[in-house]
């Protein structure tokens, strides 16, 4: 028989040993009952790290692309109101268009009318949306659209006039031009100066690549437009057509076909600017499906990060419970331990 | 007549009492006497011839005995050279005047040069064991040498054996001769490394590298070097060759070995040491040394003393070591009762007790030398006073007998007026 | 011999006995609290007289258990040294929801980056991206930096606990000797063999030992790779500490008995104890650590690194927005030792050093040649498409991260702190196991060669009455020789 049962110093330490093992596990506990997560995350993860971190990184980039997307819909929403004004003031010209052709006084009604449309087209196509211009293309921070009166896109048709016909378009020798020559000048040197080198230089500042927005990390959209655009340009020359052959000396036939040209443009660039409409609305609903994607992954990302990291309330509450019960039995147990000695009985 | 008679036996019955006191006075004196062997007075009766009609009264003899072969409780005293014997014999001791004499009183302490001697000032004599075990003449005391413990001898042994016993991972990669240990090549490999303390000749500490290397399946190689010619890096190459080298087969069926069993090495500036390599193995574990000894001490100052239960005298170094120096021989006689006892508990041999003859303790016929113990006086105190209370009686009796013979005597004179 | 003395002398050697039995009794009750202390047993015997004598004190020294005892000590304070060390590197991850990480940087440059993309004219973007930028390269750089003072600690560790360990073996000698030289009284000598107990306790919290014992009571000590560490005398261990570690720079090796002791290049490597856990750090954990933030760090330089656009190149390729000590040339495909801590931001990327954040989106920090950004249109998207590009791509790393090879920085950087944590989290139950061993062994240990007080006082009992009735014999036979002086008269 085997009389020294446990040495005295063995049972002090073994009950310290446990007493401060308990206290560990119930001061993570109690971390824990407050945080609702892990106490030691990376530890308990361990290999894990990496998939968590994954995961609250692309929540942090969905969030970050969720506001990102929000900002382009807005910036497109801007692009499609300044489309429509632009749309408007080309139907507008065109119903003037069509009144003024066997007006009597057709030729100084195009003239005002159409002076007001290149305005007001510079104007919805010069828009800004926070501090940049919409239609730039990629040169952002210069208005796409020059000034036409007074500027060097002026100048060019007068040259390119006074070239054809030999006389200045003032001059009151304007009123022998046949139809067929205005047809002729029309969709010659006219149609050049609308040419994408000639219209860069005179007429237009924008770039024709447009500003590209990420949607996601492996999404790219087209959400802009630019003035470069063929409708824009259509719309230009059926405007710059009436406006500088309608000072008054032409006969009827050859206005009528200037008119006709026009009208032909104008229809052509109000289609045309549909079109574009309706190629960013298209790029925008891309960006709201990319978002409703993104907030559904988010929600998923979110629930496995909870579900991996947080710790269940009830379980942690219980646990809590458990070690502090069994905190209290070591101390009795220890202070029991104490008193049990055979020093006190003899 | 035997009115004289009577008292002349009375007086001799005194005297008996008298000397009967006196052995009890000596036993009582020497009650705490360690070794002390107690004496008894014996009385045999001594008869005159007498004639028809009247009784002419004997006397009594008085005869002492000593009973020498008594034993002695013996008692712990600490002193580890404190010596007691369990069983016959003596030690031999030797007197200041160079008698040499025995004696059972163990109470030895070394004096200024180292000599073991006790309380009476007897030299312990034993057999010095610097040249081997001793030849011991057995009718004699000759070739014992007083029993030297001095403290401030240095000694050194040189090593001429040990033990090296390891377990050679079977699992190991061979490696090619040309890398072997025994090459002495810079590049040389091996599977484990050892080291060994042995003692030169001067007990200068050499220290030998012992390579043990996987040659081939169940072949290894053992290659021990002079640690003191390693190169810079502790390793490869070595000043000089190996001291040796030793191939090792085992068997592949459980690993034990086969050849090669020990491992003959010239300890530099020391002696040829034999490595004994019984007990290797070769199993699928790790490497790992399960026993490494090698006899030999330093040049060390011996601090302690023991004697071991045979005789032995052994001093242990302050290096760990632990040498025979001496060993203690026991003498006995045929009759020990009648030895001679002299002053200072030692005892002579007579013709009566016949010639002393000399053994090593635990030898048959010999006793056990315990070390720390001391011999008690066999003298029993109790027993003494009632031989004392008895002594007295019987000399009353006697006294009174004589006062009697006296008593009557005055009468037989006062006849005449 | 017979009588009232032997009566007499055998009542003295009870009461001798039973106080030599009370001095052990009460030397174990004294050590009782002494976790070193092995308890002595003191037992008596009949002497050939009948009476009792007093046997050589015993230890409850139980070998079996004290080798079980170094072993998990070993395993224990290895572990929990190189817990402590990885919990350092892995302070450099945080909690996943920190943003103080690499991946986390890195993740917050590509945000702003992308927002720089979605509108390039917008130089206030600009300059965050540059000031994200910044935040990545610190990151790099401290991470670098403890990654650097951990493996320069856990050089300083091996030196100490190689200074320990001779300190020990010192200790050790002169304890083994007087142990097997006898020189020692029977008290002294336990007293010693509990000495060399706790050396043998603290030698082995350093370093992994396997112990022999002869038949003399000395000792043999070896490494647990089987290499002589003590026999008659130490071996000491030779290492020399290096001043500065930088990444790349290994350090020295330890060596005992001649034979290199830790290290892949060890024939008899040892196993355990702290030695061996600042040995891995050094040599293994940090490095590998800090390969893969220099991988990390030399695919953000390369990817930012900016290619000669003239029409027919000439230029090499050189480095962009970040710069190291290399600059401008473009670190190759293979790893490059301490990128990592060398990481910054080109200072002509950056507005507070009077740089210009726009070249993020132009190019042409290292000339004209190297301008993107030819019509010069604020809205430029190329070169930032390009290099949000490149950050997305996968790239080829160096298999010494101890990661997959293929991979994107992100990815790469989120792996990294995966790895950390992963050996941190095997560290950590590894230690808590050994812990647990080594607790239970100690118990054990203790159980079997501790005090129990209640046994002692209980011993103490039985001694007093032996005692007591020894004494009364005593006073019998004194009474007796008095009745007998008495008869003399």
């Amino acid at each position: 028989m085997v009389i020294n049962g446990i040495s005295t110093l063995a049972t002090t330490l073994l009950a310290q040993d446990s007493m401060s093992s308990t206290q560990k596990k119930l001061n993570d506990a109690v971390t824990e009952q407050s945080t609702l997560r892990h106490a030691d995350v990376g530890l308990t993860l361990g290999g894990n790290v990496s998939r968590n971190l994954n995961w609250r990184l692309t929540l942090s980039q969905t969030t970050n692309f969720s506001e990102a997307n929000a900002q382009a819909l807005a910036r497109a929403d801007a692009l499609q109101t300044s489309l429509d004004a632009t749309k408007t003031t080309a139907s507008d010209f065109l119903t003037s268009l069509a009144g003024a052709r066997n007006a009597v006084n057709g030729q100084a009604l195009t003239k005002q009318s159409s002076g007001l449309a290149i305005d007001a087209v510079a104007t919805s196509v010069n828009v800004t949306y926070d501090g940049q211009y919409l239609l730039g293309g990629q040169n952002t921070d210069v208005a796409p659209l020059n000034s036409y009166q007074g500027g060097t896109a002026q100048t060019s048709f007068d040259t390119a006039f006074q070239s054809f016909f030999g006389f200045s378009k003032t001059d009151p020798a304007a009123v022998n031009i046949t139809a067929a020559q205005m047809n002729l000048f029309l969709q010659g040197p006219y149609e050049n100066l609308f040419q994408s080198s000639s219209w860069s230089a005179n007429f237009s500042n924008a770039t024709s690549n447009n500003l590209q927005s990420r949607i996601d990390n492996n999404q790219q959209v087209d959400l802009s437009a630019n003035a470069n655009e063929t409708p824009i340009k259509d719309l230009m020359r059926g405007m710059v057509a009436v406006q500088e052959t309608g000072s008054g000396q032409l006969n009827s036939a050859a206005f009528q076909a200037v008119i006709d040209y026009s009208m032909g443009k104008i229809s052509g660039a109000i289609q045309g600017l549909g079109a574009t409409q309706a190629r960013v609305g298209e790029a925008q609903q891309t960006v709201t499906q990319t978002n409703a994607k993104l907030s559904s992954m988010k929600t998923i990302v979110e629930d496995e990060i909870q579900r991996t990291e947080g710790v269940d309330p009830a379980e942690v509450a219980t646990r809590v419970n458990n070690l502090t019960s069994q905190l209290e039995a070591n101390y009795t147990v220890t202070g029991k331990l104490a008193k049990l000695s055979l020093l006190n009985y003899i | 007549m035997s009115l004289y008679g009577v008292m002349r036996t009375s007086a001799s019955g005194m005297a008996a009492q008298a000397s009967r006191i006196s052995t009890v006075a000596e036993n009582v004196a020497n009650s705490n006497t360690t070794g002390y062997k107690s004496v008894r007075t014996d009385f045999s009766s001594l008869m005159v011839d007498t004639s028809s009609g009247g009784y002419n009264s004997g006397s009594v003899e008085v005869d002492t005995q000593r009973f020498v072969s008594n034993q002695g409780t013996l008692t712990g005293t600490g002193s580890d050279t404190d010596l007691g014997i369990q069983g016959q014999g003596f030690f031999v001791v030797q007197g200041p005047g160079g008698e040499t004499v025995m004696t059972r009183d163990g109470s030895f302490a070394p004096n200024a040069t180292g000599q073991l001697v006790n309380s009476s000032g007897y030299v312990l004599m034993g057999y010095p064991l610097s040249s081997g075990q001793p030849s011991i003449v057995v009718n004699g005391f000759s070739g014992m040498t007083p029993v030297t413990v001095n403290s401030s001898t240095l000694s050194a042994v040189p090593s001429t054996t040990g033990t090296f016993q390891t377990n050679l991972p079977s699992d190991a990669t061979a490696v090619a001769a040309g890398n072997l240990p025994s090459t002495n090549s810079a590049s040389a490999t091996y599977t484990a490394k050892s080291s060994l303390v042995t003692i030169g000749n001067l007990g200068q500490e050499v220290t030998l590298d012992l390579y043990s290397t996987k040659t081939g399946p169940n072949t290894w190689e053992v290659t021990a070097y002079d640690k003191a010619g390693a190169s810079s890096t502790g390793g490869f190459p070595y000043a000089s060759g190996p001291l040796s080298t030793q191939t090792l087969t085992f068997d592949p069926n459980n690993g034990q070995l086969v050849s090669g069993s020990t491992l003959g090495v010239t300890v530099p500036g020391g002696q040829a040491l034999t490595l004994d390599l019984t007990g290797t193995s070769q199993l699928a574990t790790n490497y790992s040394v399960t026993s490494g000894k090698v006899d030999g001490n330093k040049a060390s100052v011996a601090t302690s003393t023991e004697i071991d239960k045979d005789g032995t005298v052994y001093a242990s170094y302050d290096n760990g070591s632990r040498q025979a120096i001496f060993r203690i021989p026991l003498a006995t006689v045929t009759s020990p009762d009648h030895l001679q006892a002299l002053s200072g508990n030692v005892f002579a041999t007579t013709s009566q007790s016949g010639d002393a003859h000399v053994g090593f303790p635990q030898e048959a016929g010999f006793g056990s030398v315990n070390s720390g113990v001391l011999e008690q006086s066999t003298a029993d105190i109790a027993s003494e006073f009632t031989d004392m209370i008895d002594a007295q009686r019987g000399y009353t009796a006697n006294s009174k007998v004589f006062q009697t013979g006296a008593d009557l005597m005055d009468v037989l004179v006062n006849l005449k007026r | 011999m017979s009588g009232i003395s032997l009566a007499l002398s055998n009542a003295l050697s009870g009461l001798m006995a039973t106080t030599g039995q009370t001095v052990v009794t009460s030397r174990n009750i004294t050590r009782a609290n002494d976790e070193n202390y092995t308890r002595e047993i003191s037992t008596t015997s009949t002497s050939a007289s009948g009476g009792a004598s007093l046997d050589p004190t015993q230890r409850a020294a139980d070998k079996k258990l004290l080798d079980a005892l170094l072993q998990s000590t070993s395993m224990s304070s290895g572990q929990s040294t190189l817990l402590d060390s990885i919990t350092a590197i892995s302070n450099t991850v945080g909690d996943v929801q920190d943003d103080g990480s690499v991946a986390w940087s890195i993740d917050q440059f590509q945000q702003k980056l992308q927002a720089v993309e979605a509108d390039p004219g917008n130089s206030t973007l600009a300059s965050q991206a540059i000031a994200g930028a910044k935040t990545l390269a610190s990151a790099l750089n401290s991470a670098s930096q403890v990654t650097q003072a951990v493996r320069s600690d856990a050089d300083a560790g091996m030196a100490k606990s190689v200074a320990t360990i001779n300190d020990l073996l010192a200790q050790f000698q002169k304890l083994d000797n007087s142990i097997a030289g006898n020189s020692l009284d029977p008290d002294s000598r336990a007293a010693a063999m509990d000495s060399r107990d706790a050396v043998l306790k603290k030698l082995s919290a350093e370093i992994g030992i396997q112990t022999v014992t002869r038949s003399d009571n000395s000792t043999a000590i070896y490494t647990d790779g089987g290499v002589t560490l003590f026999d008659k005398s130490p071996r000491l261990l030779t290492f020399s500490a290096s001043t500065t570690l930088t990444p790349g720079m290994s350090g020295a090796p330890v060596y005992a008995d001649g034979v290199q002791i830790t290290g892949s290049s060890s024939p008899m490597p040892s196993k355990t104890g702290n030695l061996v856990a600042y040995a891995q750090v050094r040599d293994q954990i940090a490095p590998t650590y800090q390969n893969q933030l220099d991988e990390i760090a030399r695919a953000l330089v390369t990817s930012f690194s900016e290619k000669d656009q003239s029409a027919s190149p000439s230029q090499p390729d050189a480095t962009g927005l970040f710069s190291y000590s290399g600059s401008p040339a473009v670190p190759g495909a293979a790893l490059v030792p301490g990128l990592a801590s060398q990481i910054k931001v080109n200072s002509a990327f950056d507005p507070a050093s009077g740089g210009n954040a726009n070249l993020l989106r132009d190019g042409g920090a290292n000339g004209a040649a190297y301008k993107y950004n030819t019509l010069n249109v604020a809205g430029f998207q190329g070169r930032l498409q390009s290099l949000a590009q490149a950050m997305g791509q996968t790239q080829s790393f160096s298999a010494s991260t101890q990661l997959p090879a293929s991979n994107t920085i992100l990815g790469l950087a989120t792996a990294s702190a995966g790895w950390v944590e992963a050996t941190r989290s095997d560290a950590d139950s590894k230690a808590t196991n050994a812990d647990a061993t080594q607790t239970r062994t100690k118990a054990a240990l203790m159980s079997a060669t501790g005090v129990n007080l209640d046994t002692e006082m209980a011993t103490m009992l039985n001694l007093e009455k032996s005692y007591q009735a020894s004494a009364k014999v005593l006073t019998t036979i004194n009474q007796m020789l008095g009745d007998l002086f008495q008869v003399i008269r």
